[in-house]
């Protein structure tokens, strides 16, 4: 369960690209063209986020303390920056997904779509 | 053909200066916190084209360029309305002497039988000046780039 944040609700809704990149960063910490990579794979390749879009986004997303840069990873890559999500990060994509899932369930109950497969 | 393992950079090859123009397109403040992350993740996404074939490469740097394009624009969009505002009366009196100074303009080209004399020139000129001023950002402190220190 996550931990409440009072803060997180403040943010939502999500873009599309943002909760992307929150999702990806929420497997671990992440350079900006594994983020990329990340997205265009967890999407099936529907999704695809240019590096000005991600660095854009990332920019806004440090900015606000919903992701940070990892310093102790620069000795081993220091080409790359590595980001990862702060605990306000990873709460604001948990209640973006609470709100998809309620949006979900609503489409469902209104025989939009089919049940849920197990 | 580039990133070679050792991270030593290959000077033949034009991405840095590519991305250096591409990214023109920023607020100074981006380009500064940024430009090493943009040239390094375009470096990963051209080194992982599947099929280099030059059409191929054609498409992936019209789709870099359009992406870059579209979020320079972003940025200063968010830059614009982060930055400090001059008073809404100070702006609307800018707005207003460039409104005159571009119909005055617009009526002397337009009508047959004035013609913009030294002192009309002027007070269009002054007008302009003054409205461009007073409607243009404050001074303040620099946008804070999101981006932190990078380490040594």
């Amino acid at each position: 369960m996550l931990p409440a944040h009072p803060e997180a609700s403040g943010f939502l809704p999500l873009t599309p690209a943002t909760f992307h990149i929150l999702l990806a960063l929420a497997g671990g910490e992440r350079h900006g063209y594994a983020i990329m990579q990340e997205i265009a794979e967890g999407t099936g390749g529907a999704l695809r986020v240019g590096p000005g879009t991600l660095y854009g986004s990332l920019k806004r997303l440090v900015s606000d303390g919903l992701v940070e840069e990892v310093d102790d990873r620069a000795a081993d890559d220091p080409r790359r920056r590595y980001y990862r999500l702060t605990g306000l990060g990873r709460a604001v994509a948990g209640a973006e997904a609470l709100r998809l899932d309620s949006m979900v369930r609503t489409a469902r109950s209104r025989k939009l779509i089919g049940p849920a497969s197990t | 053909m580039s990133g070679p393992a050792s991270g030593r950079p290959d000077r033949r090859d034009p991405l840095p200066w590519v991305v250096r123009v591409l990214s023109a397109a920023y607020p100074r403040e981006f380009r500064d916190g940024y430009r090493e992350d943009l040239q390094q993740c375009i470096r990963d996404a051209r080194n992982a084209l599947e099929n280099p074939s030059p059409a191929a490469r054609a498409g992936f740097w019209l789709r870099t360029s359009v992406d870059l394009a579209g979020a320079g624009l972003r940025e200063h969009a968010s830059s614009w309305r982060a930055a400090p505002r001059r008073s809404a009366p100070l702006r609307l009196l800018g707005f207003t002497s460039l409104a005159l100074a571009a119909a005055n303009v617009l009526v002397d080209f337009f009508s047959a039988e004035l013609q913009m004399g030294i002192g009309a020139l002027l007070l269009t000129s002054v007008g302009l000046a003054g409205g461009a001023l007073l409607t243009r950002d404050g001074p303040g402190p620099p946008p804070d780039t999101g981006a932190p220190e990078r380490g040594p």
